[in-house]
C-alpha cells in the first residue's frame, strides 16, 4: 500500500488509528498488537507472499537477540556473527543472486541463466534494522524482552517499507510510554500537516518531475548540454522530493500515533561540502553505515590513509545496498572519492588558514557540491555505465549546446551570438524543453531557498539535528487560520494529484 | 511546548488550550478541503472538458473541448455510447486526425458517426473498443477501419504472444473518478474556458474528431518544412529500426493480423459493412519506406490483406468487405511541402508526412461511398499487380515533379541509419 493513495488516507490509515486509540483504552498491549497486525496488512497489500519471510525474519532475530544477551563472553560474539552473517546471506540471495550470476557470466562468458528473484519490498530497510538491534544487543545498548514490541519495532508501517532505518534505543521507549497511547489533537494537527508537505512533495514535485528525468535517461537520443542537464537535475530534484516526502509522510504518520521518528533529510542540496551532504541525506542510512560498518572497519582511529580506505570501502557498500549492479559501485566509489578529496582539502584549508566561512566561499561550496551530487546521480539513475557515460559528456557539452527550433524563433535578436556560441536548434521538443526547466527552477527555488519541512513545523516538534530558520516566523507552522488555509489547499492538491498513484523511488531498495 | 506566552500559565491549562487550537485547526483544514473538493467537482460537472456529462452546453463558454491526454479510449467510448453510432471510424491517429465524422458526406446518407479512432494505438485497441461498443450499445451498420501498415511487420526470429491486457477490477471507478476529481480535470476545465477564445485551438470534437488546428499555428510560426522535417525524423528513426517480416517465428502470424481477422469476422456475423484502408501517406512518407527497404514487405503485406479477406468472405458469404488502397505518389500524396523558412503557404491536404487534413478525408469519403477516382484503388486479389504498376507510374510522375521529396526522403533515413 501507498502512502500516497486514496486507500490509505481514506481508509487504512483512519482505521488503523481509530483502533488503536479505542483498544489504547482498554489495553496497551491490544493497541500495540492491532498496530502490528495494521503493519503486516500495510505489507501484505503489495504481496502477502512475503509475509511469512517478514515473520520469520523477525522471529529469527528476535531470538538470536535473547540469545546474545543471555549469553556470556564468547558464545555472544558466534551467536552475534551467526546471526548477522544470516541476514546478509537472506539479503544478499534476494538481491545479489542475479548479479553475481550476470557477472559470472560476463567474466568467464557462461550462460547461466538468471533466477529472476524478486525483491521483497523493504527488505534492505527491515534486515538493517535488525542488524543495528543485534549489535546494540551484543554492545549491551539494549535488552529486549517484549516480543510485541520488537514485532511492532519492526513492521511499524510508517518506517517498514522504505525507511527511516531505526534504532532499537530510540523507538522502544516510545512504544512503552503512556502518552504513546492517548488521543492527542496536537500530535493529530502537527502529524497531519508533517505529512501533508510530505505528500504534496511527492505528488505535486517529484511526480511532475519524473517524466523529464525518465524523457532523458530512457527515451532521449540527444545529449546535448541543456537536455542532459535538464534530465539529470529533473531527477536530482525528484528524488530528493520523492525520498524526503516519503519521510515527511512517515514521521507525520507516525506523530499521529504519538512516536517520533528520526529525521532523514535535513535541505542536503544545501550543505556546503559533501561531508556535510551526506548529514543531511538519507541521515539514518548514513548513520547506520558510519555505525555499524566505518566504525567497526576502523573509522578514522587508525591513521589517514586507513581512514580513507575505510571511506571509500563504507561508501561502495553503501552503493551496492541501493542495487545490485556496476553502476552503483561507481555512484558509491565517487562518493568516496568526493568524502576523500573533502577530507584532504580540509587538512589544507586549515594549514593554508583559507576563509572557508566567506560567504563566497560558501555559495561556491554549495555549487560544487550539488554538481558533483548530480554528476553522481547519472550512474545512480542510468540503465548502465554506457549510458551514463553519455549522459555525463553531454553535460560536459561534448554533444555541443541545442536549443529547439521553437525557442530559436524567440532569440532571433540573439542569432549572431548563439551562432558564435555555437549554439545549434533541433526540431520538436519545445514544450518538453521549456515544461522540464520550469519544473527544475521551481524545484530547485523550493530545495534551495525554502526551509525544510521540520523547520517549518520547528515551533512544535524540534528535531536535534533541524537547522533553526530564524527570524522567518511567517515561515513557522502554527495552528492558525492561516495555516489551515495553507495546509487545507496543499492537501487538496494533493488529493487531486492522487488519482494515479505512482510508487516511491526507494521502494525499489 | 514552545507556544508563545504561555510561560506564566500551569501546564494543564496550557495542554487544555492548545488541544482547542489544535482541534479548531484541524475543524478549518478539513472544512477547506471538503469545501475545496466540492467546488473542484462542481466546476469540471459544468464545465464539462471530456462532454461527459452535459448539464452546460453554451457556445463560448464551453462548446469547444479540449483534446483529452488521459483516458482518450474510455472518454470516447462514453461518448460514442451516448450518441450510438450507425458508422464507427476505426484507426490510429491518421484517423483520428483525418476523417471528420461530421462530414455533410456523411450526413446526406444518413450516417451518424463517430470516430473512435485512437493515436499511438494498433489495430487491438480498435477490436476491443469496438468489441465494447457493439455489445453495450449495437453492432454498428458501417465501419471505416484504417490499417497500419507498420503495425503488421515483426520479428521472424521472435514468437508473437498476444498481449493480454490486465485492468484492475477498480479501474471503471478509477477513470471516472480521475475524470472528475483530479489536478488533470480541473485543469482541463479551466482549459475549455481558454480554448472558447483561441484561434486554433487543440481539441476534440464531441464526435471524437482531433483536427489538429493548432498545427495551423505552429505553420505560421515555423512553416510547414519544419513540421514536416521534425515528423520525417522521428519516423525515419522507427522505419529503420522495424523489421521487414509479416511473419513471426515459425511462421506464425503477426499479433495485428490475427487480432484483424478477429475483428473482420465478428463485423462479419453482425452484418456490419466494412471499408478497410490502406492509409494515403505523403510522397515523402510512401519516399522514406522505400528508402527503408520496406516496399517490398508493404506489397507482401496489401497481398495477405486480400487473402484474410477472401477467407472472411468465404467463412461469410455475405459479408461486405472493400479493401482501399490509397497509398501511392497520386496528385494527392505527392503535394509540394513548403520550402524552408516559407511561414506563408498552407499545404491543402497534409499537415505533415503522416497526417492527412480533412481534406484528403473529404476525397476518401467521396470514393468509398461511390464516386469514381482516380484517388482510391480497390484492391482484390486479381489486380494486386496491376495497383503495383499504378504506385511505380505515380513514383515516377512524382520523382519529376517533386525531386527534392525523394533527395529529403533518402537523406533522412541515412541520418537515421547513423
Amino acid at each position: 500500500m501507498l502512502f500516497n493513495s486514496f486507500t490509505f488516507i481514506f481508509l487504512f490509515f483512519p482505521i488503523t488509528a481509530v483502533g488503536y486509540f479505542i483498544l489504547a483504552r482498554k489495553s496497551h498491549t491490544f493497541a500495540a498488537a492491532w498496530l502490528a497486525l495494521a503493519s503486516l496488512t500495510f505489507y501484505g497489500w503489495w504481496s502477502y507472499s512475503y509475509i511469512p519471510l517478514l515473520l520469520g525474519s523477525i522471529i529469527f532475530n528476535y531470538w538470536m537477540g535473547q540469545c546474545i544477551s543471555t549469553a556470556r563472553d564468547s558464545s555472544r560474539k558466534i551467536w552475534l556473527s551467526t546471526a548477522v552473517v544470516a541476514d546478509l546471506a537472506l539479503l544478499g540471495y534476494y538481491k545479489y543472486t542475479d548479479f553475481f550470476i550476470s557477472s559470472v557470466n560476463q567474466l568467464a562468458s557462461s550462460d547461466f541463466p538468471a533466477l529472476q528473484i524478486v525483491l521483497p519490498i523493504g527488505i534492505s530497510f527491515f534486515t538493517f534494522t535488525q542488524i543495528a538491534y543485534l549489535v546494540d544487543t551484543y554492545h549491551g545498548k539494549v535488552n529486549e524482552s517484549n516480543p510485541l514490541h520488537y514485532l511492532l519495532f519492526i513492521t511499524y508501517f510508517p518506517h517498514l517499507i522504505a525507511g527511516p532505518v531505526l534504532h532499537h534505543a530510540e523507538m522502544m521507549p516510545q512504544f512503552a510510554r503512556k502518552s504513546s497511547y492517548q488521543f492527542s489533537s496536537r500530535n493529530l494537527a502537527v502529524g497531519l500537516s508533517f505529512f501533508t508537505i510530505g505528500l504534496a512533495k511527492k505528488v505535486i514535485i517529484a511526480d511532475n518531475l519524473a517524466p523529464h528525468a525518465s524523457f532523458l535517461f530512457d527515451q532521449s537520443d540527444m545529449f546535448s548540454l541543456l537536455v542532459a542537464w535538464g534530465g539529470v537535475l529533473a531527477y536530482t530534484f525528484q528524488l530528493y522530493f520523492d525520498f524526503s516526502g516519503y519521510s515527511d509522510m512517515a514521521i507525520g504518520i507516525s506523530l499521529v500515533f504519538g512516536i517520533r521518528l528520526p529525521l532523514n533529510f535535513n535541505s542536503p542540496y544545501k550543505s556546503a561540502n559533501i561531508i556535510e551532504f551526506w548529514r543531511c541525506w538519507h541521515m539514518t542510512l548514513s548513520r547506520f553505515l558510519r555505525d555499524y560498518l566505518y566504525v567497526p572497519l576502523g573509522g578514522n582511529r587508525k591513521g589517514p590513509l586507513r581512514r580513507y580506505v575505510n571511506l571509500m570501502l563504507t561508501m561502495v557498500l553503501g552503493g551496492l545496498w541501493h542495487g545490485a549492479g556496476l553502476n552503483f559501485v561507481i555512484w558509491g566509489f565517487l562518493h568516496g572519492f568526493y568524502l576523500v578529496i573533502n577530507h584532504l582539502w580540509n587538512k589544507i584549508a586549515l594549514l593554508l588558514r583559507f576563509p572557508q566561512g566567506s560567504r563566497v566561499w560558501t555559495v561556491f561550496s554549495i555549487a560544487l557540491t550539488f554538481v558533483s551530487v548530480c554528476f553522481a546521480w547519472v550512474f545512480f539513475r542510468a540503465a548502465d555505465s554506457a549510458k551514463a557515460v553519455t549522459i555525463v559528456q553531454g553535460m560536459l557539452g561534448e554533444f555541443g549546446i541545442a536549443l529547439p527550433a521553437s525557442i530559436g524563433l524567440y532569440l532571433k535578436p540573439l542569432q549572431p551570438i548563439l551562432d558564435q556560441l555555437g549554439i545549434d536548434f533541433y526540431l520538436g521538443g519545445g514544450s518538453r524543453f521549456i515544461e522540464t526547466w520550469c519544473w527544475i527552477v521551481l524545484a530547485g527555488t523550493i530545495a534551495f531557498f525554502l526551509p525544510n519541512t521540520q523547520q517549518i513545523m520547528g515551533r512544535y516538534e524540534v528535531w536535534a539535528e533541524s537547522k533553526k530558520i530564524g527570524k522567518a516566523d511567517a515561515l513557522l507552522w502554527k495552528p492558525s487560520l492561516r495555516w489551515s488555509i495553507w495546509i487545507g489547499i496543499v492537501f487538496l492538491g494533493s488529493m487531486l494529484s492522487l488519482t494515479r498513484p505512482t510508487e516511491f523511488l526507494y521502494f525499489q531498495f | 511546548m514552545h507556544l508563545d506566552n504561555n510561560l506564566e500559565l500551569p501546564d494543564s491549562i496550557i495542554i487544555a488550550r492548545d488541544e482547542h487550537l489544535f482541534s479548531r485547526y484541524i475543524k478549518w483544514t478539513s472544512a477547506i478541503v471538503l469545501g475545496g473538493s466540492l467546488l473542484a467537482i462542481l466546476a469540471v460537472l459544468i464545465v464539462d472538458p471530456y462532454h461527459l456529462f452535459r448539464f452546460v452546453d453554451v457556445a463560448g463558454f464551453n462548446r469547444i473541448k479540449p483534446l483529452p491526454d488521459m483516458y482518450r479510449e474510455q472518454i470516447k467510448l462514453a461518448q460514442a455510447k451516448a450518441i450510438q453510432p450507425n458508422l464507427l471510424l476505426l484507426g490510429n491517429s491518421r484517423i483520428e486526425v483525418g476523417l471528420d465524422p461530421e462530414s455533410p458526406k456523411l450526413r446526406e446518407r444518413s450516417y451518424l458517426a463517430y470516430n473512435v479512432a485512437l493515436a499511438g494505438t494498433s489495430i487491438e485497441v480498435a477490436n476491443s473498443m469496438l468489441d465494447e461498443l457493439r455489445t453495450s450499445v449495437a453492432p454498428p451498420k458501417s465501419s471505416i477501419v484504417g490499417l497500419e501498415f507498420l503495425d503488421f511487420l515483426v520479428d521472424p526470429s521472435k514468437s508473437q504472444a498476444l498481449p493480454n491486457k490486465v485492468e484492475s477490477a477498480f479501474f471503471p471507478l478509477e477513470w471516472r473518478l480521475e475524470t472528475v476529481f483530479s489536478i488533470k480535470a480541473v485543469a482541463d476545465s479551466w482549459r475549455t474556458l481558454r480554448l472558447q477564445k483561441v484561434d486554433d485551438p487543440q481539441t476534440m470534437t464531441t464526435r471524437g474528431h482531433t483536427p489538429l488546428f493548432e498545427y495551423n499555428k505552429f505553420a505560421r510560426n515555423e512553416g510547414y518544412y519544419n513540421i514536416f522535417r521534425q515528423r520525417g525524423q522521428e519516423n525515419a528513426k522507427v522505419f529503420v529500426r522495424k523489421p521487414h517480416s509479416l511473419r513471426a517465428a515459425h511462421g506464425q502470424p503477426s499479433a495485428s493480423t490475427d487480432r484483424l481477422r478477429r475483428m473482420l469476422a465478428t463485423m462479419a456475423q453482425d452484418g456490419t459493412e466494412v471499408h478497410l484502408l490502406i492509409y494515403p501517406y505523403h510522397a515523402e512518407l510512401m519516399a522514406m519506406l522505400s528508402a527503408a527497404g520496406l516496399d517490398a514487405p508493404m506489397d507482401e503485406w496489401k497481398g495477405m490483406l486480400v487473402n484474410e479477406i477472401d477467407a472472411v468472405r468465404k467463412q461469410f458469404p455475405a459479408a461486405r468487405i472493400t479493401l482501399w488502397d490509397f497509398s501511392g505518389y497520386g496528385t494527392v500524396q505527392c503535394q509540394v511541402i513548403p520550402p524552408p523558412g516559407d511561414t506563408h503557404s498552407v499545404t491543402k491536404f497534409y499537415w505533415e508526412a503522416g497526417h492527412f487534413k480533412t481534406s484528403v478525408g473529404e476525397l476518401i469519403f467521396e470514393r468509398i461511398l461511390g464516386k469514381e477516382s482516380e484517388f482510391g484503388f480497390a484492391l482484390t486479389a486479381s489486380n494486386l499487380e496491376q495497383n503495383r504498376q499504378r504506385i511505380a507510374a505515380e513514383r515516377e510522375q512524382c520523382r519529376t515533379l517533386n525531386p527534392q521529396v525523394f533527395a529529403e526522403a533518402r537523406s533522412t533515413i541515412d541520418a537515421a541509419r547513423k
